[in-house]
């Protein structure tokens, strides 16, 4: 599904060129969830946006290749991966209200992400968003699509955004820390959410987290970053009962019993 | 009815009806405005040292030229009786007539109005226009050459007074090209006045009168784009700010994710940051209408600003007086047209 | 004793490094700040080939030439010498008004930065005055208090005052909620100290940004003010009243009586606004 190979990127900064993944290679099969966990700065999300072509304009692919369903995504030209984007490869970002447009009807920007694939009439289009949102458990959804980001709560807000992320029924959801910016109630169900329109629509996932918990909970398979880098990737059940490097080690002992009772405390005293 | 239950019945009624209330609300404000408009525009005339009659006539005024000013002024009356009988005129629409050409304020107005409103109307639709392009532009290629390019024409306009730009433009494209007509009003000579009708490119349009309306637009060109290339420059470097935050929000990254074209990905960027500009008009209009009065001057427009500039020249006081109401009113009807403007484009204010 | 003594030179070395690094880092503080230094030097101690104040009437409207460089105006005067004079008394009058709407705002601005609904109050009042078209009424106020070149001062720090006024009560609003006031008043400093041992020195880094947008502004207003007539003193050259000469000539080709003056206006604002954005740089990157 998705092969990530040797991917390396790098930014343009005023103390010059930094390498901020370097050499990155792991694996989505088709029908699996694979965590990326690490902390921090671990270059999670970099490789994320990496892959789909999202790297702001002082960022760039140097190395490495991305294919997904046969294509290399880096080589790709933009407006072929635009269309990938969106209609193959769903996405989920951290903070709800920062990923829909605060000035614009729900409606207005289920329309706008429907016509960048796909031609569609106004009724049709509204009948689709409207059970989109009943999938995802939105009450009311001819109220939502009226109304505006700012009138939801964080939760309901999410379900918006996996509601948009869904529209074209994509094979692979990529979900940056998708609940960081949640309220810890609401965590369990996004994630749950996430789960069950990924097995239904029997679509492959990849998950960053900084919580090994919820990878141990809903990834078959993970993949441990450091400093850009991967230190290790396999099987969950492998690497959690048999890690092989120090780090994942390290990060293992620092988990709290109970998964959802708190975040991973930071490794080197940073911010997770 | 505990407080709490009272507090919330309150909430749900502002609830209800938050848009309707928003504008009971700001519409409110402009009788308080008003009035202290008003107000100093009356007591501008106490800022004239000495004796106000001599200074306005100078020193060579006969007895009765003096006594016709005092009386004009109400200089001779008690100051409350003035203040009322000032605030009398003022609501029937008396704004006192002219010490030099004795002509009622309000009719002068009638006639300079119009112009300025044009030449303003037509100088910030070329000024917001420009401005967010180059803005918007700039933004988008975010610290590449492009906005290097436009942030240099940004730093060029905003170093340059208007006026002086309204002397090159007719040096380059009157003298040396022969391009614009001469600055010596609204039409050319041949055409007589366009005193008689207000709001001629308008006018010209809706009446159809195409040779009229080619002529006014032709003079209007160097006045509203010396006027317009200046302000584009302030709003370019809001748009430019703005823009760029809001394209580098996660917002905006998600809308790409989603997969949309480019130009509706900017359109998000431009949706959202576009009331800070629309906001921007109001800080601005100010400066625009006085560099307008400067402009209107080197052209001969003719219009409000030219006249309130001549008449404090001449200490003119019913014409300052008439100006400082006049563009006050403006003002405020602007504020109030922003307001509802960024209310109708964004949802999130009426909920403030 | 020992101490202060040996306080005063790190002091002063950390100043003078820390200006070394600041043009090291800043080309905009550079360019904008030399040509500005410059265009003060010129016009205080540089050899004016003609008297600035008498006009040759031999030579009227002659177009620039190696005998006039600039080129002379309808009375005679030459414009070359008028432009570089110009700069006495234009470029100290703006770096007046600045200092004059700095203290303004200072007085203002400081003693407002309470959150009190008073202070709220006068903020609002003063959005209402900042909308009005300010240039027209500092034309008002000073045609109306005598045409005088130091009225213009008014008429700066009426359209900047406010400006500082609020910059000097935001900056100052903000650094109060800073942990480090809370600090100071929690080891018992009184209000009044707190504000200006440790408000102060924080705003003056914006201010600066501030001063030199707008001394470049008070060009601008000064040169308006006296291209309308107001504040000129005949024969004493200014860029404003120079352009305003021109302006009559412009339309039947003689370029250069209003072109000069007006590129000078152009040079003092954009190095001014350079220098605003070399200072606005490094105030962020530190």
């Amino acid at each position: 599904m998705l092969r990530v190979t040797g991917l390396t990127s790098q930014f343009r900064g005023r103390a010059g060129v930094v390498r901020a993944i370097d050499d990155v290679t792991f694996e989505v099969p088709a029908g699996e969830a694979v965590g990326i966990v690490g902390e921090t700065g671990s270059g999670k999300s970099v490789t994320i946006r990496s892959v789909l072509g999202l790297l702001p304009s002082y960022g760039k692919v140097v190395g490495g290749s991305a294919e997904f369903e046969g294509t290399d995504l880096v080589k790709l030209h933009r407006n072929r991966l635009r269309e990938i984007r969106g209609a193959r490869i769903g996405f989920v970002a951290q903070n709800p209200f920062g990923s829909l447009n605060p000035v614009l009807s729900i409606e207005k920007q289920f329309r706008n992400v429907m016509r960048a694939h796909r031609k569609i009439s106004r009724t049709d289009l509204r009948d689709l968003a409207i059970e989109r949102l009943e999938s995802v458990q939105v009450r009311g959804p001819e109220r939502v699509l009226r109304g505006f980001a700012h009138e939801l709560s964080g939760g309901m807000a999410q379900r918006v955004v996996i509601a948009l992320a869904m529209l074209h029924d994509p094979s692979l959801v990529i979900a940056d820390e998708p609940t960081t910016a949640l309220d810890v109630t609401v965590q369990r169900q996004i994630l749950d959410l996430i789960d069950t329109q990924v097995k239904q629509g029997g679509r492959s996932l990849l998950l960053v987290t900084h919580d090994l918990g919820v990878v141990a909970q809903y990834c078959h398979r993970v993949v441990v970053m450091k400093s850009g880098k991967v230190v290790e990737t396999g099987l969950v059940a492998d690497v959690f009962t048999n890690p092989s490097h120090d780090y994942t080690r390290q990060l293992l002992a620092a988990v709290p019993p109970a998964p959802w009772a708190q975040a991973v405390p930071s490794l080197s005293g940073q911010e997770v | 009815m505990t407080t709490a239950e009272a507090a919330q019945v309150a909430v749900k009624e502002k609830r209800r009806r938050p848009v309707l209330r928003y504008v009971l609300k700001r519409v409110a404000i402009v009788p308080i405005s008003l009035f202290i408009l008003g107000s100093v525009s009356f007591f501008l005339v106490f800022l004239i040292p000495g004796d106000p009659a001599i200074t306005i006539l100078g020193d060579f005024a006969t007895k009765e030229q003096i006594a016709h000013v005092n009386s004009q002024l109400g200089l001779d009356k008690p100051l409350m009786e003035r203040y009322f009988s000032f605030w009398a005129n003022l609501l029937q629409g008396d704004l006192g007539t002219s010490f030099f050409t004795n002509e009622p304020i309000l009719h002068e107005l009638g006639k300079f109005l119009p112009n300025t409103i044009e030449l303003v109307f037509f100088a910030l639709i070329f000024a917001i226009t420009l401005g967010m392009t180059i803005g918007v532009i700039g933004a988008y290629f975010a610290r590449r050459m492009p906005d290097r390019l436009m942030s240099g024409i940004t730093s060029v306009l905003q170093s340059v007074p208007d006026f002086f730009l309204a002397l090159v433009g007719i040096y380059v494209f009157f003298f040396l090209l022969g391009w614009a007509p001469a600055p010596i009003g609204r039409l050319p000579i041949t055409s007589g006045s366009a005193d008689g009708t207000p709001f001629l490119i308008f006018n010209s349009l809706f009446t159809g009168n195409w040779d009229r309306l080619g002529e006014a637009v032709s003079h209007a060109a160097l006045p509203v784009m010396s006027l317009g290339l200046v302000y584009a420059s302030y709003f370019a470097k809001t748009a430019r700010g703005s823009m760029g935050t809001a394209l580098t929000t996660p917002q905006v990254e998600f809308a790409r994710a989603c997969g949309l074209r480019e130009r509706t990905v900017v359109y998000y960027a431009f949706a959202a940051s576009r009331t800070t500009v629309i906001t921007y008009i109001a800080i601005l209009f100010g400066s625009l209408l006085g560099g307008a009065a400067i402009v209107e001057r080197v052209f001969n427009w003719r219009g409000m600003g030219q006249w309130a500039l001549d008449g404090v020249l001449k200490v003119d006081v019913p014409i300052i007086q008439g100006f400082v109401v006049t563009a006050g009113l403006l003002t405020l009807t602007l504020f109030l047209l922003l307001d509802l403007v960024v209310l109708f484009l964004d949802p999130r204010v009426s909920y403030e | 004793m020992s101490d202060t003594t040996f306080a005063q030179p790190s002091a002063l070395s950390q100043v003078f490094t820390k200006t070394v690094n600041y043009v090291r880092a800043s080309p905009g503080i550079v360019v904008g700040g030399g040509m500005l230094a410059l265009m003060l030097l010129a016009s205080f101690l540089a050899p004016l080939p003609y008297d600035p104040m008498t006009p040759d009437p031999t030579a009227v409207l002659k177009a620039p030439s190696g005998e006039y460089i600039f080129g002379t105006d309808a009375n005679g005067f030459d414009v070359f010498s008028r432009v570089i004079a110009a700069g006495r008394s234009d470029l100290p009058l703006a770096l007046m008004g600045t200092l004059a709407s700095l203290v303004i705002g200072l007085l203002i601005g400081l003693p407002l930065s309470v959150k009190s609904k008073w202070s709220e109050g006068f903020m609002r009042a003063l959005d209402a005055f900042q909308s009005f078209p300010l240039i027209v009424l500092s034309v008002t106020i000073v045609s109306l208090t005598g045409n005088d070149i130091q009225n213009i001062l008014y008429a700066i720090v009426i359209i900047n005052g406010p400006r500082f006024i609020r910059l000097i009560r935001g900056e100052a609003l903000s650094i109060r909620d800073g942990r480090f006031i809370e600090a100071a008043i929690a080891t018992g400093a009184r209000p009044r100290r707190v504000v200006f041992r440790h408000i102060m020195p924080n705003v003056v880094d914006v201010c600066l940004v501030q001063c030199s947008l707008t001394t470049a502004n008070a060009v601008i207003v000064i040169a308006a003010l006296n291209f309308l007539g107001i504040g000129v003193s005949p024969p004493t050259p200014t860029w404003g009243s120079m352009v305003q000469v021109g302006a009559q000539a412009i339309s039947t080709g003689q370029w250069w009586i209003a072109i000069w003056p007006g590129v000078a206006i152009f040079i003092a604002i954009a190095s001014l606004n350079m220098l605003a954005n070399g200072i606005q740089r490094q105030v962020e990157g530190s």
